[in-house]
């Protein structure tokens, strides 16, 4: 009698441990983007991505303030939030996919995994499919995650003047970085 | 006719030099505003205060309408410092609100300023000036300073 209590006792554990590892979040991703051309490159980055991944099903979202996106340049932050991604109308992006293979990936063994994120994008107001590159690392059970992947500005209905044409890229290249991811507990 | 030629190259040269002095001034000021860095907020005047509860209420009970309001502007807010996380001296965050609820203020602090966060603790009650970015999970503030007590 003892032993088949034990043995429960030990199943409920098992089993509230594998919920509670499906889930992940952080509130501190960095996004970073960069536009390069002959005349000038601009870069920025906001440190504030949330994210959360449910591993069993491999749904994952990031979201982010796209006012949180700091420039070295006043101007230029000035220009991005006012003129092209009319922050004050679109104050969000959000990406909604799920991670291929997500539930065959072990969350406590040490391991570096190449993957794919397939999903949907949406930013100043438009919203497209997109396939990106992942790569999540698994460290002494710590989860971490990084993609870069390139944006065009037409596909966003992002708009840039005749004038400053020549400076900005049409194609913007964008770096996301998820230092630790936490387990998300849900009552 | 010599007069004249001399008078008219006399003329030339003011021109030529006025015309120096707008180019110049107009470089300089074209330089200065494609250089200009983010403003310090230390000494911006705030352009709404309110404590960290109810801006958090105001963006939890409506996101859209509470973007109107405080979207992209200066604002000062007071709470009690709940957590703060220092990463290698490169990213201060402090969060502000109440102990119970998920829900916080996020602010981003202005590293040019770093020297007066030294003492900031938990539970300390305190008063943030700081550039409002939206709501996620928490609302967002960054550039960040110690109000200036007046």
């Amino acid at each position: 009698m003892k032993s088949l209590t034990g043995l429960c006792i030990i199943l409920l554990l098992a089993t509230s441990a594998t919920f509670a590892q499906s889930k992940l979040y952080t509130k501190a991703g960095n996004i970073s983007f960069k536009s390069k051309t002959a005349i000038q490159d601009i870069e920025a980055l906001n440190t504030k991505v949330l994210s959360v991944w449910e591993t069993n099903s491999g749904n994952i979202e990031f979201s982010l303030l796209i006012k949180g996106f700091q420039f070295e340049k006043a101007l230029m932050q000035e220009h991005f939030n006012e003129n092209y991604m009319e922050s004050d109308k679109y104050p969000k992006a959000l990406f909604k996919g799920v991670v291929e293979n997500s539930k065959n990936i072990s969350l406590t063994t040490d391991n570096i995994i190449n993957t794919k994120v397939n999903g949907m994008l949406t930013m100043h107001g438009i919203t497209r499919e997109i396939s990106i590159p992942a790569v999540i690392k698994i460290k002494n059970k710590e989860v971490s995650a990084t993609t870069s992947f390139a944006v065009f500005l037409e596909d966003y209905n992002i708009k840039i003047p005749a004038v400053v044409a020549e400076k900005i890229s049409k194609k913007i290249n964008i770096q996301i970085n998820i230092p630790a991811y936490k387990q998300l507990t849900t009552k | 006719m010599i007069n004249t030629a001399i008078k008219m190259s006399r003329t030339l040269k003011y021109v030529l030099f006025a015309i120096g002095i707008v180019v110049l001034a107009t470089s300089f000021f074209v330089f200065k505003e494609y250089n200009r860095k983010l403003t310090d907020l230390t000494h911006e005047k705030p352009q709404e205060k309110i404590t960290a509860s109810a801006l958090i209420a105001a963006f939890k009970n409506d996101e859209e309408n509470a973007n109107k309001i405080f979207l992209g502007k200066t604002l000062m807010i007071t709470g009690f410092i709940t957590e703060i996380n220092n990463e290698q001296d490169t990213l201060l965050n402090i969060f502000l609100g109440e102990k119970n609820t998920i829900e916080k203020v996020s602010c981003i602090m202005d590293m040019r300023r770093k020297d007066s966060f030294v003492k900031l603790m938990p539970g300390q009650q305190i008063s943030i000036v700081g550039f409002c970015t939206g709501y996620l999970q928490d609302v967002e503030m960054n550039r960040c300073v110690i109000a200036q007590s007046k």
